[in-house]
Order: structure tokens, then C-alpha cells, then sequence
């Protein structure tokens, strides 16, 4: 075994294993144990990644069951990306999470309201797990099972937030798990026609298979399942209260990570596994005719928010329709398929990302002022700034990553989503990406100009209170983020090679 | 053999019937408690209906079978973490905030 | 001199570097912060001036280009940095002034809160602007051009209070507008004719491209010179510059005479000749309106000008009329004209500059605002109303100013133009800002003021106002470049030279 098998493994079941460690430890020790686990699995992906740069496909057969019923896992580009953009991330959070324990929940103990959830460490290495496990999935009932795994965790999550959390933590439950067993029921309708769980098996006995019928609904409702769980437009309802309700930790891991896992899903159902059927054109088109809508109307309702976490939530929703609009470019036309169709799902990916650090960025920034301030009214933030320059300079460049301007994966994405659209001829996609950057740049605007104005803060606000060295080192976190954004925006090239390395085509 | 497809169409019927019940019931109540059973009904409208898929062929299709047995667990999963966010909001009615938190 | 590949990037990072530093300082550590400052732009200043001789008497055109954007299956698209002369010329004015406007800010700002910011901003917003200027490409073009809006609202929002937030708000409306245009039109061209490498006489494949397809080629180029015609504030794509004067007097300077219009006004030479070139734009039949756009923006400018009785809105409008001299010089199709054009690119710059520098100090010494505060103000602050009255005077193009040079310049290139009426144009708007500028220094020298009559003594206590030295010596700086440029016109690496230089380049 090779170091890079050896590490696809452990990257399923490190964080596993320390999510079972801390449900045993005491509560300060949990943290320092979440912390090591995110480094260790921060490592660990460095193997993988230098394989797959190289040209590898590292593969491992866990427990020695083969295909097609056996756990299967495979680093290829796409897997190689979300590892390392997960690490990336998670060890970020990780870091933000074991400095200010406040942004973890509240715990209700025997007397009172504590700040500080003790359960937010094994739940999030147990998320942590399931969204390598996704990335890595050669095979259908994997991705099923992890994907559960990232919901149920993802669930529980939400529900650290105390009290006004439980009610938008049931309603992502319920659509999640509707989203997964119409998941469930298409694999199953998949595996009845071709009797394999495997990725490749299942393309090479589809593309052999005459009537598209089955394998069509399957895919209709897998991605419908899927889509809910993305929460496109019009699925989208749940997201803003759970995206914004959950502790300042959690926000983040939810809007950067959690719905990237059902989009790669997504990516994998819809590239690998099932092969270019007749009649999937209009599935495709209402994607993009969904995603459009989402951008447009997900950016409208972001710019009519009153509060931060809202507005940031309803830009996550029409980030998300930029990812599907790109879906009737992924079908090959006449002329230059693959080429359009790679540049279509590289700027998907790219876009996927740059938002995955962006909006992690954006989102600990919000959660930070509201756990501060104690409100994340932006009449109740104005002047919020002047305390904070780090974290205003960290939002501002997490903000570009979102617009999609230079240099950013943001950009990136953009361009290559809009010189697919144009060697396609698909204008409307060239107007809606126009249109969504200039109102994500009004709702960026509505959202972070009134932190700079010098407005007089009461004394005795908790705005006023003198900010913590531990405060200090949070705002680090964002900053990362955002350096990040911008650092990454000079990989687009070298992530779209990484891509091409096990890719479908 | 006639028959036993047959057998196995009704049960594929019936999952269907259920899970679509259960999809219109969950959008349509607003009781929790009636929307996590709706839920429960449509996810073992969709195991019944993945069973009848198994039986079809011969002899039946492992695959599926281990299919429905981990939907089943998640399920289980799921229904408890529902269950226990609903017990927590109806005792936040029975009683009321303390003003202690938010 | 080994001229290295290298020091294009090094220049864009010097400034980064500079604002990563100044950054993170602390509000009470000004003097490490005017320093570090001061020491990167005098760096700049001379690295750009050694890279004046290879670059322009020996041809050498450094080159530093990275992969950035993927494209289809095919080579990577790159972020190029390369300098030739007429990337030099703009990374030289800003240099120049980037070192005098910073002495100024440091003066200006004396004492107020969120300096940090302020100056960490402000290297960015020189970094971007050396990106622009050494940019080899579209797309390289097209990072920086953002990074530039986005670096400058901070700057334009610097006061905080609700009427800086609305005029930053209100530019970045504009400015995002038009960059998502130049977005547009770069995709578009870059699908149809591939990167669009900026070369002397204009690319090849666009020239291949504008042949093959001339109507798209035209929609393409009224996309990029509309988008860039935001920022060059060519009417009616304007009001957003005169709004922006609520910012410090340092960024009103710098928007105008340096960063913002220059950029928008560099981007449209870039499009014109080294994009398309300029035989290909001319028969494409796209110069004409455009300079019919610039003619109008002129006068119109001016004739607002004439309107306004605040000094900062009537530098504001004279701004919008001045900087439409350039596109005017590129767009007439003759290589004098381009000539003219290019370097008013330069004189602008300088003479505007101390126009500013001189409202700026009016304001803070005399607490003047308004035209009519300006009345004798000539003996009370005798160096700043000098400096000021060569601005002006260059601005309507009286000898031996810059301006004259200009205007000279431009009035050949008219006459071999295929427009001769231009001529008109220029004498008319010569006119318009006489009319606006000579009052003014009229009143500066020969106004009385209203009180002196009622109030003598008083008055004769206000003979004299201090004119804090920090402000004053760039004013003096740039008002004497102004009468260096024009009288030492003809001097090999004069300004006129370089530009009638990068004018045979293009029309070779």
C-alpha cells in the first residue's frame, strides 16, 4: 500500500475516530483534540493531492469487498480539489472555533444558558469524515452513505444555535431526508438496470443499454434529491434559516463545505456515472433555466435583507445558481464538445471553490459581529468597523472572491462559464452572469458600507467593549480566508489541468 | 412465475402510492410531529418500492437488499434527531423562555 | 544595463509590499509609516527612471508573464507584464506623482484617525495603476482595472460619513457597471481572436478577426471603449466624478490626475492602438464617433465648468473636459494628433495635480471653498495662488506651458487629420476655459475682499496665512513641471519626445 492509498483511507477515518474520541473527553480537551485531528487530516491530504497532481489515480479497496458491492474509494481531480480546498477550510474554522469557544452554541446546562457547545466538536469531525468520504466515492452507496453522514451531522450542527436554531434545524431534516431517499430511490432504480454500484461499471452498462427511459428517471430523481439538498431554486426556503440561525461556527462549514458535498455528488451523477442520455437535454435546461432564476432572485432577496446572516445566507442561494447554470454546456453539441464542456465544468468547479472559501470567509466575518455586537442588524452595526480593520480588509477581499472579480477562483469560474457560453452561443448565460455580478456588488455593498461609517457607538454597547487577544487571533481566521480568496485566484490554471486527471472524458 | 411478478408489481404499486402520500402529506401539514411521521411513511414507501425492484430479479439482487437495509438505519437516525428537536420546541411551548438566553 | 524580465513585477509588488506593511502599523507610528512611504515611492521613482534609456533607445521590452485563466482544452491564458514606452510613460507620470501626492496626503492628514487604512489603500491603488500600465494584455488589463475600483472606494469613503459613502457608492456603481462591459467585450474578443497581446499597430488576430467579422469587431469595441469610457468620464458617462470630490484632497488628486480617469483614458489608447490599431479601428469606421464623443465631452465639461462657483466641482468639470483631449488626439487619426494626445496623457496629469494640491491648501489654510472665498487671496497666500495660476494658465494652454505643448501639438494633428474641424473644437473649448480660469486668477490677484472695507484691521491681520510647507512644496513641485515640460519640450526624453516616439509606433 502506497502512502496515497494509505491516506485515502485515513481521510475517511481519522476524523471518524476523533469524532468518537471526543464524545469521551472531558470539554477543554476536546478542543485541543479537534484541533490536532484537523491538522493530522490537513496532512494527510497532502499525499493524496501530490499523487493525483502527478497523474496518479490512487485507488483503495477498503475491507476487501469488491465491485460491485464493496467500499471503494478514488482520488482523482475532482476529489484531489474539494480535499484540498476542505482542509483548507476546515482547519481554518477549526482554528476560529477552538479560539472562541462562544461561537460554538449554547449549551444548556443544569442552571443556565452556556456559551460554548461541547457537541459541536464530535459532530463536526464526524461532518468532517463524511464530506471526504463524498469527495473520494467510486461507487453509488458510498456516496449515499457519506452524504448521510454530512446531513445528519450537518442537522445536529444547526441545532447547537440554542433555541431559535431547533425550528430551522427540523426543517433542513426534513428536506434533507426527502432530498435522500429521492436520492435513494434513483440509485436504487439505477443499480435494478445495471446490477452495479460502481461508478465506471454503471456508465460502461448505461451506454451499452437501449431504451433511456429508466436510467432518465433515475437520473431525474437523483437529481432532484440532490438538488434539494443544494437548495436550488425553488428548494432553496431552508437554507436561509438554517444558514443563518446556526452558531458563528457553524455557518461557515454549512455555506462553504456542506452544500459543496451534494454538488460534487451532483458533478458525479451527472459526468460519471450516467453517460449523455437521450432526453437528459431538458433536464439540463431546466437546470440552467433554475439557476438563472436563483441567481437573479436569490441576489433581489439578498439586497432586500435588514440583517447580515440573511443577506449572506440568500447570496449563498444565488452563488449556487451560477453552478447550474452551467449544466446545458456540460452536453456535448455539434462542434468542440469536450472542450466545451471541460471549460463549462471547470468553471463550475472553480466557482464551487472560491465560493467554498469566500463565503466560509464572509460567514465567520457575520457571525463574529453578531456574536459581538449581540444583533446582526446592519442599522444596529453601522460604524461596527472601526474597531475591526482586519476583519473589515478580510470581508472586503472575501467580497471579491464572491463578486467574481480579479483575482479571484470567483473570476475565474466566471470566465471560463463565459467563454463556454459564448463558443456555444448560449447568450442569456453571458446577461445573467452581468446581471448577478453588478447586484451581488449592490448587496456586498448594502452589506459592508455601513460597518465603515464612523458612527458614534454608545458607550456601554457591547460593540464598545475592548476587543480580546482572542478576539484578535478569530479575526486571523477570517483573514486567512480571505488572502486565501485572493491567492487562489492565481491557481485557475493549474486547477483546471488538476481537473482533467480521471476526468469522464 | 407470472405470479410472482405480479406479486412483485403490487408491492412496487404500494411503495410508489406510499411515498407519494407521504411527499403530499409532509408539504401539506404543519404539525411536526404529523410531518416527521409523513416523512417516515415516504421514506418506507421508497424501501418497499427498492424490495419489489430486488425481487425481480433471480435470485434477488444483494445489492439492493444492502441498499435498504443502510436507507433503513438512516432512517432510524434521522427520525430519532427529529424526534428529539421536536420534543425540545414543544417544551419550549409547555414552557415558556425564561428570559435567561436571547 | 541588464535590463531583467523581473522588474515589471517588482515594481507592481513594491507597492503591495509598501501596503502590507503599512497595514497592520499602528495609528501613533507615523513617522515609520511616512517612511516606509516615502521610501517605496522614491524606489519606484528610480527603477522606473533607469528603465527609461533601454527601454526607449535600445528597444528592450521586459517581459514577466505567469498561466492564470484555463481556456478550453488549449494553452493557459497569462497575466503578462511588459514594458514598452508607452507602459513606461504612465507607470513614470504615476511614479512622479505617486511620491509628491504621498508628501502631500502626509501633510493633509496631519493628526486625523484611520491613517493606516488611508495610506495602505493608496500604495494598493498605485500598485493597480503600475499594473495597468505594464499590463501586456487584455486580461491582464482587465484584473488590475478592478483591483483599481475596488482599492479606490475605501479611499473615496475615507471620511465615513453618509455623503462620502454615497459618492463612493455611487462610483462604484459606475465603475462596476463599466467593468462588467469590459468583461463582456475582453470574453467576447478573447473567444473570437484569442488573448488580444497589446503590440505596436495592434494585434494581428483582431486585425485577421475585424476582416472576418467586421460587426461583431465593432459591438466588441463599443463595449470595451464604453465600459472604459466610465472611468474616462466621457459624457454622459460622468456624473460620478464630480460626486467623488467629497474625498480627501489627496484622492481627488490622485482620482484624477494620476489613477482612476487616467486609467479609463489609458485604456481607450491601449484598445485604439495597440488592440485593434489604429488603420484597423479607422476602417472599421468606429474612430469617428468616437471622437465626435470626445468633442462633445469637451465642451461640454467646460461649459459645466463655467457653472459651478465651488473650485473643487469646476476642477471636477474641467477634469471631464481635459482628459477627453487624449481620446480627441488618439481617435483623429494622425500620427501628430496621436502624438498630442498621448502626451497630454502626462501634461494633464501635472498641471491638474497642482490644481488640486492648490484647492486643497485654499481649503485647509483659508478654510476657502467656494470661487468667490478666493477673492485676494493672492497676498494672503502669495506661493499657492503662484502655483495655481500656472495650472490654470497651462489648463487653457498659454506659452510656455505644458498645456500649450498640448494643445499645439493637437491643433497639428488636426490640420493633417481628416478632421480638420477639430481645430474648432480645441479653440472653442481654449476659449471656454478662459473663461473659467481667468476670472479666478483674476480674483486672486486683484479681488478685494468683501470685509476689508468694513473691517480693515482685521483685515490686515489676516495679511498673511501660514501655507504648511508639506502641502506647499509639492504644489510648487508640480507647478514647475508644468513650465519645465513645455519650455524643455524638444530635450530627447522630454515627454513630447517619448510620446511623438510611441506615435510612429503606432503608425508603423
Amino acid at each position: 500500500m502506497t502512502l496515497a492509498q494509505f491516506s485515502l483511507g485515513a481521510l475517511a477515518l481519522v476524523p471518524l475516530l476523533g469524532a468518537a474520541l471526543t464524545m469521551v473527553l472531558p470539554h477543554p480537551a476536546r478542543r485541543a483534540l479537534g484541533v490536532v485531528t484537523s491538522l493530522l487530516i490537513a496532512g494527510l491530504t497532502v499525499p493524496v493531492m501530490i499523487s493525483v497532481i502527478s497523474g496518479e489515480l490512487p485507488e483503495l479497496v477498503l475491507g476487501g469487498f469488491e465491485a460491485p458491492l464493496g467500499i471503494h474509494l478514488r482520488g482523482d481531480g475532482l476529489a484531489a480539489v474539494f480535499l484540498g480546498v476542505t482542509s483548507l477550510v476546515g482547519v481554518t474554522i477549526t482554528g476560529y472555533a477552538a479560539v472562541l469557544p462562544k461561537s460554538t452554541g449554547t449549551y444548556l446546562s443544569s442552571t443556565a444558558w452556556v456559551p460554548g457547545h461541547p457537541g459541536f466538536w464530535p459532530l463536526w469531525l464526524g461532518c468532517w469524515s463524511g464530506l471526504n468520504a463524498v469527495y473520494l466515492s467510486g461507487d453509488l452507496f458510498n456516496l449515499y452513505v457519506s452524504l448521510e453522514l454530512v446531513g445528519l451531522t450537518a442537522v445536529a450542527l444547526v441545532a447547537l444555535g440554542g433555541r431559535s436554531s431547533w425550528e430551522p434545524a427540523l426543517r433542513y431534516l426534513f428536506i434533507a431526508v426527502l432530498g435522500s431517499l429521492m436520492f435513494l430511490a434513483g440509485v436504487g432504480l439505477l443499480v435494478s438496470v445495471t446490477g452495479t454500484l460502481d461508478l465506471q461499471q454503471t456508465r460502461g452498462e448505461l451506454e451499452g443499454l437501449e431504451d433511456p427511459t429508466l436510467p432518465l428517471l433515475a437520473l431525474t430523481l437523483m437529481t432532484v434529491g440532490l438538488a434539494m439538498k443544494v437548495a436550488l431554486l425553488p428548494m432553496h426556503r431552508w437554507l436561509v434559516p438554517a444558514h443563518s440561525a446556526a452558531p458563528s461556527a457553524v455557518s461557515p462549514i454549512l455555506s462553504g463545505l456542506v452544500i459543496k458535498a451534494a454538488m460534487v455528488v451532483m458533478l458525479r451523477c451527472w459526468l460519471w456515472a450516467v453517460p449523455v442520455l437521450q432526453g437528459s437535454e431538458w433536464l439540463a435546461w431546466m437546470l440552467g433555466a433554475l439557476g438563472a432564476a436563483g441567481v437573479l432572485i436569490g441576489s433581489v432577496l439578498a439586497l432586500r435583507q435588514d440583517r447580515l446572516k440573511p443577506l449572506v445566507a440568500y447570496s449563498t442561494v444565488a452563488q449556487i445558481g451560477y453552478w447550474f447554470l452551467a449544466f446545458p454546456l456540460l452536453l456535448p453539441g455539434e462542434n468542440d464538445a469536450a472542450q466545451l464542456a471541460s471549460g463549462a465544468y471547470g468553471g463550475v468547479v472553480a466557482m464551487a471553490v472560491g465560493h467554498a472559501i469566500a463565503k466560509a470567509g464572509l460567514f465567520t466575518a457575520a457571525g463574529f459581529l453578531k456574536d459581538r455586537c449581540g444583533t446582526d442588524e446592519m442599522s444596529a452595526l453601522r460604524g461596527a468597523g472601526a474597531h475591526h480593520p482586519v476583519l473589515i480588509l478580510a470581508m472586503g477581499m472575501c467580497a471579491v472572491g464572491l463578486l467574481g472579480l480579479p483575482i479571484s477562483l470567483g473570476f475565474s469560474g466566471k470566465w471560463q462559464l463565459a467563454t463556454a457560453a459564448v463558443a456555444a452561443e448560449h447568450w442569456w448565460v453571458i446577461l445573467v452572469v452581468a446581471a448577478g455580478t453588478l447586484l451581488s456588488a449592490a448587496y456586498m455593498l448594502r452589506g459592508i458600507a455601513p460597518l465603515l461609517l464612523q458612527a458614534e457607538i454608545a458607550e456601554d454597547a457591547p460593540a464598545a467593549s475592548p476587543v480580546s487577544v482572542r478576539e484578535r487571533v478569530g479575526e486571523i481566521a477570517v483573514l486567512v480566508l480571505g488572502v486565501a480568496t485572493i491567492c487562489t485566484g492565481l491557481l485557475g490554471a493549474g486547477l483546471s489541468d488538476l481537473l482533467e486527471v480521471g476526468s469522464w472524458w | 412465475m407470472e405470479a410472482g411478478i405480479d406479486i412483485v408489481s403490487w408491492y412496487l404499486l404500494i411503495g410508489t402510492v406510499m411515498t407519494i402520500f407521504g411527499i403530499v402529506r409532509l408539504l401539506l401539514v404543519r404539525d411536526l410531529l404529523a410531518r416527521l411521521i409523513a416523512l417516515d411513511v415516504t421514506g418506507i414507501g421508497v424501501l418497499v418500492s427498492l424490495v419489489a425492484l430486488a425481487a425481480r430479479s433471480e435470485p434477488t439482487d444483494p445489492v439492493l437488499q444492502a441498499l435498504v437495509i443502510t436507507g433503513l438505519v438512516i432512517a432510524v437516525a434521522f427520525t430519532g434527531l427529529g424526534a428529539v428537536l421536536i420534543r425540545r420546541l414543544e417544551g419550549l411551548q409547555e414552557d415558556p423562555p425564561r428570559g435567561d438566553h436571547q | 544595463m541588464v535590463v531583467n524580465d523581473v522588474i515589471p513585477l517588482g515594481l507592481v509588488l513594491l507597492s503591495v509590499v509598501v501596503a502590507a506593511i503599512i497595514f497592520p502599523l499602528p495609528q501613533r507610528l507615523a513617522g515609520l509609516r511616512s517612511a516606509v512611504n516615502l521610501a517605496g515611492a522614491l524606489i519606484k521613482l528610480v527603477l522606473v527612471v533607469l528603465l527609461v534609456p533601454p527601454v526607449v533607445a535600445d528597444g528592450a521590452r521586459p517581459e514577466f508573464a505567469v498561466p492564470f485563466l484555463p481556456t478550453g482544452g488549449g494553452e493557459a491564458i497569462s497575466l503578462v507584464l511588459r514594458v514598452d514606452p508607452l507602459a513606461l510613460f504612465f507607470a513614470g507620470l504615476s511614479a512622479v506623482l505617486w511620491l509628491l501626492t504621498t508628501i502631500y496626503a502626509i501633510g493633509y492628514l496631519k493628526g486625523t484617525a484611520y491613517q493606516s487604512r488611508f495610506f495602505g489603500f493608496f500604495s494598493l491603488c498605485v500598485a493597480a495603476t503600475v499594473g495597468i500600465s505594464f499590463s501586456g494584455n487584455l486580461i491582464t488589463f482587465l484584473v488590475f482595472y478592478e483591483l483599481l475600483t475596488l482599492v479606490t472606494y475605501p479611499l473615496v469613503a475615507h471620511w465615513g460619513d453618509e455623503k462620502s459613502l454615497q459618492a463612493a457608492r455611487l462610483y462604484m456603481r459606475y465603475a462596476l457597471g463599466g467593468g462588467v462591459a469590459v468583461l463582456v467585450g475582453v470574453v467576447w474578443l478573447t473567444m473570437e481572436a484569442g488573448p488580444a497581446d497589446f503590440a505596436e499597430g495592434g494585434a494581428a488576430d483582431v486585425a485577421e478577426f475585424a476582416v472576418r467579422s467586421p460587426t461583431v469587431a465593432v459591438i466588441i469595441f463599443a463595449l470595451l471603449v464604453g465600459g472604459l469610457g466610465v472611468k474616462s468620464a466621457l459624457v454622459p458617462l460622468h456624473s460620478w466624478l464630480p460626486a467623488a470630490m467629497v474625498a480627501p484632497a489627496p484622492v481627488s488628486a490622485l482620482l484624477h490626475a494620476v489613477a482612476v480617469v487616467k486609467a479609463g483614458v489609458f485604456g481607450i489608447v491601449r484598445v485604439v492602438d495597440d488592440v485593434y490599431g489604429i488603420e484597423v479601428a479607422w476602417e472599421l469606421g468606429v474612430l469617428t464617433p468616437l471622437l465626435v464623443v470626445a468633442s462633445v465631452t469637451i465642451i461640454y465639461g467646460s461649459y459645466q465648468a463655467l457653472r459651478q462657483t465651488e473650485i473643487k466641482r469646476r476642477l471636477a468639470f474641467s477634469t471631464v473636459s481635459q482628459v477627453s483631449y487624449v481620446v480627441l488626439g488618439v481617435t483623429m487619426f494622425s500620427m501628430a494628433g496621436t502624438a498630442g494626445g498621448v502626451v497630454h496623457l502626462v501634461h494633464q496629469g501635472i498641471m491638474k495635480i497642482t490644481l488640486f494640491f492648490c484647492a486643497g491648501l485654499f481649503a485647509e489654510a483659508m478654510g476657502a471653498h467656494k470661487i468667490s472665498d478666493l477673492r485676494g487671496a493672492g497676498r494672503r497666500m502669495p506661493w499657492t495662488s503662484a502655483a495655481f495660476t500656472v495650472g490654470a494658465f497651462g489648463m487653457i494652454g498659454l506659452p510656455p506651458t505644458a498645456g500649450f505643448i498640448s494643445k499645439w501639438q493637437l491643433g497639428l494633428g488636426a490640420l493633417e487629420s481628416p478632421h480638420p474641424w477639430v481645430l474648432v473644437v480645441l479653440v472653442i473649448s481654449s476659449l471656454l476655459n478662459a473663461a473659467y480660469f481667468l476670472p479666478v486668477v483674476y480674483s486672486l490677484w486683484f479681488g478685494e475682499r468683501e470685509d476689508d472695507a468694513e473691517a480693515p484691521e482685521t483685515a490686515h491681520e489676516q495679511e498673511r496665512v501660514h501655507e504648511p510647507g508639506l502641502l506647499l512644496a509639492p504644489a510648487l513641485c508640480t507647478a514647475g513641471f508644468t513650465l519645465i515640460v513645455g519650455l524643455a519640450a524638444s530635450l530627447p526624453f522630454s515627454p513630447l519626445e517619448i510620446s511623438r516616439y510611441i506615435a510612429e509606433g503606432v503608425f508603423s
